[in-house]
């Protein structure tokens, strides 16, 4: 494999970074991908503007308030999206009408129907489009090709744990009598002033639909089945800003699939006290002819110490999943081959998540729509 | 000094290995088609056929009883145990079905014997670290219960939920402290082996409060060791039982092989101890009959949500489905 430029250099535009500062700029890191500007909407709040406008200055490129001006203006090929999770597929569609690749980041939408307006653009348009995902990290590769090699004969049982071990903010009960609710958009966007996690949006949203594309985008790599059917449970556990805002930190979600595969996803915002790695993401899958265990977070380096109170303390190492994952997007529009997790895939992982919420609320298995 | 009986034979192995160990207790006595072997690695002087046989020709040199016979049978013997006078010890499940799990613990209560429905589970590191790390706060509330259990084809074949999953099924009961409000189960062939027998089954069940869990259990695993994984997740903290730290690793050329580390038998001898203080102790065993027919109700309603499809809900003290 190479890393060469010899098929060309892609330009892109971000198209907002006010949630994750690090998917343009992990776009950025690949030698294939060149930024030209960064833009948003005029009419977007004071914060978004300096947010985009730190980024600009970080890549050194203009930021434009004006989407259409920018793509039509800089000679992008490529759209990278990191807005409020309401406003992604929009930015997407318009991209992709203007005739743009695009790279987006999680959620696909907050609503199916957005979803399904990207997909129908997408496809009008032509362009590749792939969200941001993790499917590259090295121990997803390594059990790809297991999986592809037979080491357990057919797959026919998967399950994953997605725990991110860190706050969202003070800790369930923690709010007084008479103190009124978290607002949660307003909590967002003083949690993520440095872009690093969660999600942003103006409404709500819980840990299945911020986080939930990873690791059903991992299921959907590794199995490749549509999913039927759902039962979920879902609560607020950890942190008072979900309480306020009635949406889960922690779900459990019984995925029913084609083919007669059955799996399950266990996800949470578990608090920093949950792991000390930070994060424990496990895959754990039954074939015909045997079985694996595979722990995304390793490799890692442990390091001990005095003193050491709080705080991840397993260093990852050799993480060039993002470097891959960029690797295959400019292959798949060198080539207009498929992308690593594309628009119909995006969309069928919102409705998964959508039919987990409502069987949480139902205590019903629910089908997918 | 309390003489126990051993009622099936197939693991007179383990509890051999832990016999030494045993306080105020020791194996009088051995029952199964082939019991010559088990009773001299016990230790016990008599041996029978059955615990027919046993309690027709030497009712007197046992005053309680281990069943570890396969699961069908072991409501019947409990209660014939029980009906003698002996106290009784049931490896999981207690019961095929609630009425035989009430039972015998009727047989019990009216003769007054002690019937302690066992789980293994509950006595091994992983359970008790759970349960200790509970009481003392350090997990704060509990919010998740995800085990995996998988194993290769089972010599005795027991039942999928009602058999193998009783033990876990127990576990996530005695975690969350209640019985789940909701049950949902789906099964299925994975290996190809066996006709249409299942040898998968995933439970994945609702607690009071918001607690959930989710269990799948397999005996479809190729021949070899298994694989057993339990984490926790609470308010404040969590526990792992990760056997990427239970795995050593062996070069001998090619790729390194990995080697089961010995968990120890620790937790059989624990169940053991238990079983006789509480007989000695004249009180309840920490895992009451009660605590066996809650596990059972739950792996009924998870038959019942395979056979329908639908959840289980708990209603009036009933499951409905829903």
């Amino acid at each position: 494999m190479s890393w060469s430029d010899s098929r060309g250099v892609f330009k892109f535009a971000a198209l907002s970074a006010v949630k994750h500062a690090y998917v343009p700029l992990g776009v950025a890191a690949h030698p294939r991908f060149e930024p030209v500007v960064v833009a948003d909407d005029a009419e977007q709040e004071a914060w978004a503007h300096e947010r985009n406008a730190r980024l600009a200055d970080e890549l050194g490129v203009p930021y434009v308030r004006d989407v259409e001006k920018a793509i039509a203006e800089y000679g992008a090929q490529v759209a990278v999206i990191s807005s409020q999770a309401e406003r992604h597929c929009d930015l997407a569609v318009r991209a992709a009408d203007a005739g743009l690749h695009v790279v987006q980041d999680k959620p696909m939408s907050t609503s199916v129907a957005e979803c399904d307006r990207a997909v129908e653009a997408v496809e009008r348009g032509g362009v590749r489009f792939m969200m941001w995902n993790r499917n590259f990290m090295p121990s997803l590769v390594q059990t790809r090709q297991a999986i592809a090699g037979g080491a357990i004969g057919q797959p026919r049982a998967i399950h994953v744990d997605f725990y991110f071990a860190s706050d969202a903010g003070p800790p369930k009960g923690s709010r007084k009598p008479g103190d009124p609710p978290m607002d949660w958009y307003e909590y967002q966007k003083s949690a993520h002033a440095t872009g690093r996690d969660g999600g942003v949006g103006a409404h709500p949203m819980g840990e299945l639909k911020i986080e939930g594309i990873y690791p059903l985008a991992y299921i959907q790599m590794l199995v490749g089945a549509k999913v039927e059917r759902v039962f979920a449970r879902a609560t607020s556990h950890f942190h008072q800003v979900n309480v306020d805002n009635d949406v889960e930190d922690l779900a459990s979600v019984t995925l029913e699939m084609e083919r007669g595969l059955v799996g399950s996803l266990t996800i949470g915002r578990i608090g920093s006290g949950g792991h000390p790695d930070g994060s424990m993401i496990k895959i754990a899958a039954l074939g015909s002819k045997g079985a694996l265990v595979v722990n995304e977070s390793r490799p890692e380096v442990a390091v001990y110490h005095r003193g050491q109170t709080k705080g991840p303390y397993h260093q990852r190492v050799g993480n060039e999943g993002d470097f891959l994952l960029m690797e295959s997007f400019a292959k798949a529009i060198d080539t207009g081959g498929p992308t690593a997790l594309d628009a119909r895939a995006g969309r069928a992982i919102a409705a998964t998540v959508e039919a987990a919420l409502e069987s949480a609320r139902a205590g019903k298995p629910i089908a997918v729509r | 000094m309390i003489r126990i009986a051993l009622i099936g034979c197939g693991n007179a192995g383990s509890y051999a290995a832990v016999s030494s160990r045993l306080r105020r207790a020791a194996f009088s006595a051995a029952a199964d088609a082939d019991p010559t072997t088990a009773r001299q690695a016990l230790g016990a002087r008599v041996d029978g056929a059955s615990l027919d046989d046993l309690l027709a020709r030497r009712s007197d040199s046992f005053d309680a009883v281990v069943i570890d016979t396969p699961a069908q049978t072991h409501a019947e013997l409990a209660i014939k145990a029980a009906e003698a006078g002996k106290h009784v010890l049931v490896e999981p499940p207690l019961a095929l079905s609630t009425a035989d799990a009430d039972a015998a613990i009727a047989a019990a209560r009216s003769s007054g014997a002690r019937l302690m429905a066992g789980n293994p589970a509950r006595f091994a590191p992983a359970g008790q670290t759970a349960r200790n790390s509970l009481d003392s706060g350090e997990l704060g509330e509990p919010g998740l219960l995800r085990v995996h259990r998988w194993e290769p084809p089972s010599v005795t074949s027991q039942p999928l939920i009602e058999g193998s999953l009783a033990q876990d099924l127990d576990l996530a009961i005695w975690l969350f402290e209640g019985t789940p409000t909701e049950v949902y189960a789906t099964a299925r062939n994975i290996s190809g082996h066996g006709s249409d027998r299942p040898d998968y089954a995933q439970i994945h069940l609702g607690f009071p409060g918001g607690g959930m869990s989710i269990i799948d259990y397999s005996d479809g695993l190729p021949m070899g060791p298994g694989y057993h994984f339990l984490s926790l997740i609470g308010s404040r903290g969590a526990a792992y039982a990760d056997d990427h730290h239970d795995v050593n690793l062996v070069y001998g050329g090619g790729n390194a092989q990995s080697l089961d580390a010995d968990r120890g038998r620790l937790h059989l001898l624990a169940q053991l101890q238990e079983f006789v203080d509480a007989i000695e102790d004249d009180r309840e065993p920490s895992v009451t009959g009660a605590d066996g027919r809650a596990a059972v109700e739950t792996a009924v309603a998870a038959m019942e949500s395979i056979a329908s499809g639908r959840a289980a809900r708990l209603e009036g003290g009933r499951y409905e489905l829903v």
